[in-house]
């Protein structure tokens, strides 16, 4: 079961192609009635959010500073967690925003950090961001798990926004 | 591999005969025992003693010899620690070490032991591995070990004295200083003057640093070295972290001293006092003053009793810890008068005491006064201002100071919070006109305001820090950073120099992506003017004889009956219409434009199909999306063995993962090779899988092009044609980008995840081997969107001219963009031609010319890899019609001996003579040489002297000559292939 939700806008921070296809196209087919935008990079994600209000936000952990097509050098000095940076200018800048992480790693590692599960970036984050955080989701190609994470999620959110339900 | 004696020998050789006298001797030791271990040995231990060396220098050097040896992970660990002292992992690294030693006769594993022990316990690892080390150190200790290193540690776990004696001498870098003084006077001198640099001078500590890091490592077998060690370790580490050097000092000491409770946890400090002030021995009274302040009662301990610095600091942190601020500030005065130097630690507990306090604003108030003034740079670990807060706690505070200070703080801690707080200080100030205000700002700021002004523009306005501030680019980036300079060289000229060096590398920087940009926005290329060039040859009198004869006709124009179908849209009435009007000299229009078209598209010197093959298909396109595995050392002749990359290593030693790994490699390698082989070409009856095709529908062409031909010369009607076949090309172009932006990279992504599913569900210890492959899967999926881009290219608008020498960089870049892993020296000798002016069309002539010649030798030098020099001579005759560029390369032995003996060279020679294969042009494997050749196929050069030929030297160099002609164009030189 789903609800619906209208006049609200998603902001989908996603620079894999495939992936955001996926989830755009699996959010318009649940028909909830949210305007979805997207943003390919860090510096596009900052700013819609500095130019639009988003009721949620569906962000991916790997993202380029700028978007390939922009940056012919690929997209700028690598941001292995830019998702975080993105979550901490939300949490700063527009904390109404209900953001969700959706990641395709099991597992993390970065320059001058130690190996981290996806159990340990859940619990890093959590911890970071306790209480604006709502949810982190793995994502993979293969199955369709997510999208079971997906709905639960977002439903939870339209009822306790006062959506309807159909 | 390193003995101890060999070690200290050559150590003493050096510090008494000096440098020479130890280059004589070590170099005898390498020639005599050469190949083996011990001339390694003699060859490192000389690196060592070498002051042109860093430290840094001789650790990175070394380590990466060592990852060229091929040896597993643990075998590697082990010989990074007995070569070199150093591990990467401490935990990992030190228990293959003493497994190691264990397990063999060779050394005595007792220091390893001791060693592993010592890092376990100060180091914090886990609470079993403490718990096994604290057992052993027990063990030896009942055993009868006479280790004063033993007891030390025991204390420093327990904080029982009973087994230590007691030295009231203060201990810190005295200690240091006392042991020092026991060496020889030239050693004595200058570790007092490091250590003195170190401990109290305010700025640079630089040499300081060195020379005691050279001693430490010399003498780390002794406990003089790891004592220098621990105090390198100490300038670097925050009040409250300090403890863990102040364990090495203790550790390495010998006795009791009041000090060493600072190394012990609280409570077994609190104990200890406890047990000192409810007995008779000389620090009961100062045990029960330090009591009394920790307890909040009195602060008498710090008039009636000299206590040394280092406990001060320890008593701040512990009532800072208790919220105990009225006791801390007193401690705080306490320090200011006793400390000595420029008093480093006293400014670091207020600036702790002020945000411990919840006081921010005089926090970053007083750090920033500290920060900008350049003494104290480095010095002010500012990064415990920003520990667990968030921009919000700085969104109301002066920008440039919250900017500069996070920004020291991030260099401290790495924290990405951290950097989040200066990413958003900068957008702030950036957002709200910093770089056209700084003038306003500038005239009305005191010194201070103005130094903090510059250290802001400086050091902080870069690149990592404007990543939030609604850029676009890196070139949006660089663009910034080139006006805040400008900006500074105006108002500093003291660092004119300095801005002015760094304009000029942003400036090159910025040519090299903007040639590389050229570059890839030309792959998708027709040689126009040549085949425009054709057509005013061979098509100018069918043209003239259709304008004629079109003269004469009575026709109705296209859009006067593309309007009359609209009216009534009957579309059986309008192609019959269109029918009618297929008139005779209409076909001859049309199979103009046919032949254009074929010329355009296939021509085998200049046709799409050609640069296609050139600039894409021709490695490119598989080196740029299989650039990130080859780099990873995944894939190629590198394949696995760099061992110093060990979650390659894993594939390598496992043979079912091999098996799937390259079948993985293999199913990508296939793919992509299939994609470029058949789709990226015009489309034809030998390749119908070519995405490139434009059909011609001759009833659509025979009302379209007389309108265009009409009232035009020919070469207008030419580019009129070009124009309409460009937009004709936009729909299979866009597929193409399709193709390598979403079905390559699903391909490629849903490949790597299987493979890591797979490795998932097997074993969880290979991470780091997920890690890696997860990393490779992204950036070989980001190398799509390259390829894809070329196929949605924009328009080149800007025609800026390219010196020679930028465009031969801009092609070695190029090159390397493919070849990740070529890395060879490119030297460069010419007179003037290396100031030659190109156009955009001379820059992707050169780079097609250079990526051949640079592929040769990465390719079939039999160098691989190595480091090694090209060397390229360019010359520009006098009337600046011809370029001559020589190129040489070295050989391997191998490849030498296949050239000159297999009959290569004289296959080349066939084609620098004879001109190259209009087939193969086109082509890709084998055509490298027929694409060069092709270059000056029509040279202007004297028949006399030769355009382009090849030669093997004695020396074992491949050296290829070719002449270009140069034609000018306004103030630069196009370069055509002909």
């Amino acid at each position: 079961m789903i609800s619906t939700f209208s006049n609200a806008r998603l902001l989908l921070v996603e620079d894999d192609i495939p992936k955001r296809k996926a989830i755009s196209s699996y959010l318009n087919e649940k028909n909830i009635g949210l305007s979805i935008d997207t943003a390919e990079s860090l510096s596009t994600a900052i700013k819609k959010v500095g130019g639009e209000k988003y009721w949620i936000a569906i962000i991916d952990m790997s993202i380029p500073t700028y978007d390939i097509l922009k940056d012919k050098e690929g997209g700028g000095q690598p941001q292995n967690f830019g998702g975080t940076e993105v979550l901490r200018f939300l949490e700063s800048e527009s904390p109404e925003t209900y953001p969700i992480v959706i990641t395709q790693y099991k597992e993390f590692s970065g320059p001058g950090m130690r190996f981290k599960s996806l159990d340990d970036l859940r619990n890093d984050l959590l911890e970071e961001f306790s209480g604006f955080l709502y949810d982190v989701i793995y994502y993979s190609g293969s199955n369709g798990d997510w999208k079971n994470d997906l709905d639960e999620v977002i439903d939870n959110l339209i009822k306790a926004a006062g959506g309807d339900e159909k | 591999m390193e003995c101890l004696e060999s070690r200290n020998h050559v150590f003493l050789v050096g510090e008494k005969h000096g440098f020479e006298k130890l280059r004589e001797y070590s170099e005898s030791l390498v020639e005599d025992k050469n190949p083996r271990i011990a001339s390694l040995l003699a060859k490192l231990l000389l690196d060592r003693n070498n002051r042109d060396y860093s430290v840094d220098a001789f650790y990175a050097k070394w380590r990466a010899a060592f990852s060229h040896i091929g040896l597993s992970g643990k075998a590697q660990n082990y010989l990074s620690y007995r070569a070199i002292t150093q591990v990467d992992d401490l935990e990992i690294g030190l228990a293959d070490s003493l497994s190691y030693d264990l397990n063999n006769s060779i050394y005595d594993c007792y220091e390893t032991l001791i060693d592993t022990c010592s890092t376990a316990l100060i180091e914090e690892f886990s609470q079993e591995v403490k718990i096994v080390a604290l057992e052993a150190l027990s063990r030896l200790h009942v055993e009868g070990f006479k280790d004063s290193r033993i007891n030390q540690l025991i204390f420093l776990e327990k904080g029982c004295i009973k087994n230590l004696s007691i030295d009231k001498s203060s201990f810190a870098y005295n200690l240091v200083l006392d042991q020092g003084a026991k060496c020889c006077d030239k050693i004595s001198k200058e570790l007092s003057v490091a250590i003195n640099d170190i401990e109290e001078k305010k700025e640079d500590i630089e040499d300081g640093l060195n020379a005691a890091l050279f001693y430490a490592i010399n003498m780390k077998v002794i406990n003089l070295g790891q004592n220098i060690l621990a105090l390198v370790s100490r300038s670097n580490e925050g009040l409250v972290s300090r403890n863990k050097s102040l364990k090495w000092l203790v550790a390495f000491s010998k006795g009791f001293s009041i000090e060493y409770v600072a190394a012990l946890s609280e409570t077994c400090a609190i104990q200890l006092l406890q047990d000192l002030s409810s007995s008779e021995n000389e620090f009961s009274e100062l045990s029960r003053g330090i009591l009394e302040l920790i307890e909040n009662k009195s602060s008498k301990v710090l008039g009636e009793v000299q206590i040394s610095p280092s406990l001060a600091i320890w008593l701040g942190i512990v009532l800072l810890q208790n919220k105990s601020f009225t006791y801390v500030w007193e401690v705080y005065s306490y320090l200011c008068k006793v400390e000595k130097g420029g008093g480093k630690d006293s400014k670091n507990l207020k600036l702790l005491i002020l945000k411990e306090s919840g006081d921010l604003e005089s926090a970053l108030s007083f750090a920033v006064s500290e920060v900008a003034c350049k003494e104290s740079l480095g010095r002010l670990l500012v990064s415990c201002i920003f520990e667990n807060e968030k921009w919000k706690s700085f969104n109301e505070s002066n920008y440039i100071d919250v900017a500069i200070l996070s920004h020291c703080a991030y260099l401290q801690d790495n924290n990405s919070n951290t950097l989040y707080i200066c990413r958003m200080a900068c957008r702030k100030l950036f957002k709200g006109d910093i770089l056209n205000s700084f003038e306003l700002m500038w005239n009305r700021e005191n010194q201070k305001g103005k130094e903090k002004l510059k250290y802001y523009f400086k050091e902080v306005f870069i690149e990592r820090n404007l990543s939030l501030a609604d850029l676009e680019s890196s070139h949006e980036v660089r663009r910034v950073r080139i006006k805040a300079l400008q900006i500074l060289f105006t108002v500093d000229s003291d660092n004119s120099k300095s801005y002015a060096e760094e304009i000029k590398q942003l400036t090159v920087t910025e040519k090299l992506w903007l040639g590389l940009s050229y570059i890839n926005e030309s792959r998708v290329f027709v040689n126009e003017s040549a085949i425009a060039r054709w057509a005013e040859r061979e098509l100018a009198h069918d043209f003239s004889r259709w304008q004629k004869e079109y003269a004469n006709t009575d026709t109705e124009s296209f859009e006067e009956a593309l309007y009359n179908y609209l009216n009534d849209e009957n579309t059986e009435k309008f192609i019959s219409g269109l029918n009618k009007k297929k008139n005779e000299s209409n076909v001859l229009l049309v199979s103009i434009v046919e032949r254009l078209l074929e010329k355009f598209l296939s021509d085998p010197e200049d046709g799409l199909d050609t640069y296609l093959s050139s600039r894409i298909r021709h490695g490119s396109l598989k080196g740029t999306i299989m650039g990130p595995m080859e780099e990873a050392r995944l894939i190629g002749s590198h394949e696995f063995n760099d061992s110093h990359a060990a979650p390659q290593s894993i594939i390598s030693h496992d043979p079912s993962l091999y098996r799937t790994f390259n079948k993985v490699v293999k199913n990508i390698e296939k793919e992509v090779e299939w994609y470029n082989s058949n789709l990226v070409r015009v489309k034809s009856s030998e390749f119908p899988n070519g995405i490139i095709d434009i059909v011609v529908n001759k009833v659509i062409a025979s009302q379209l092009f007389p309108g265009l031909a009409k009232d035009s010369t020919l070469q207008m009607f030419i580019e009129q044609c070009f124009e309409v076949f460009w937009s004709a090309l936009d729909s299979p172009l866009k597929k193409l980008n399709s193709v390598f932006s979403n079905d390559i990279k699903s391909y490629i992504q849903n490949e790597f995840d299987s493979l890591v599913e797979e490795l998932d569900v097997k074993d969880n210890s290979h991470s780091s081997l997920i890690s890696l492959l997860r990393e490779v899967s992204t950036n070989t999926q980001a190398q799509c969107d390259v390829v894809a881009s070329w196929f949605l290219a924009d328009e080149i608008l800007e025609k800026r001219l390219f010196t020679l020498s930028e465009a031969i960089d801009i092609a070695l870049k190029s090159t390397q963009n493919v070849y990740r892993l070529f890395n060879a020296s490119l030297k460069k000798f010419s007179s003037d031609a290396l100031n030659l002016k190109l156009t955009v069309q001379g820059l992707t002539t050169i780079a097609d010319c250079l990526y051949v010649i640079f592929e040769n030798a990465w390719k079939h030098s039999g160098l691989s890899s190595q480091d090694y020099d090209i060397e390229a001579t360019f010359d520009v005759n006098e009337d600046a019609t011809v370029l001559t560029i020589q190129v040489s390369n070295p050989l391997s032995e191998g490849r030498y001996h296949s050239l000159t003996e297999k009959g290569i060279l004289e296959k080349i020679e066939v084609i620098t003579n004879d001109g190259p294969s209009l087939n193969l042009i086109g082509g890709e494997g084998g055509s490298g040489m027929h694409k060069l050749a092709r270059l000056v196929s029509k040279s202007k050069q004297p028949d006399s002297k030769k355009q382009f030929y090849v030669d093997v030297t004695n020396d074992r160099r491949f050296s290829l000559t070719i002449s270009i002609p140069l034609y000018r164009r306004g103030e630069g030189y196009d370069l055509y292939f002909q």
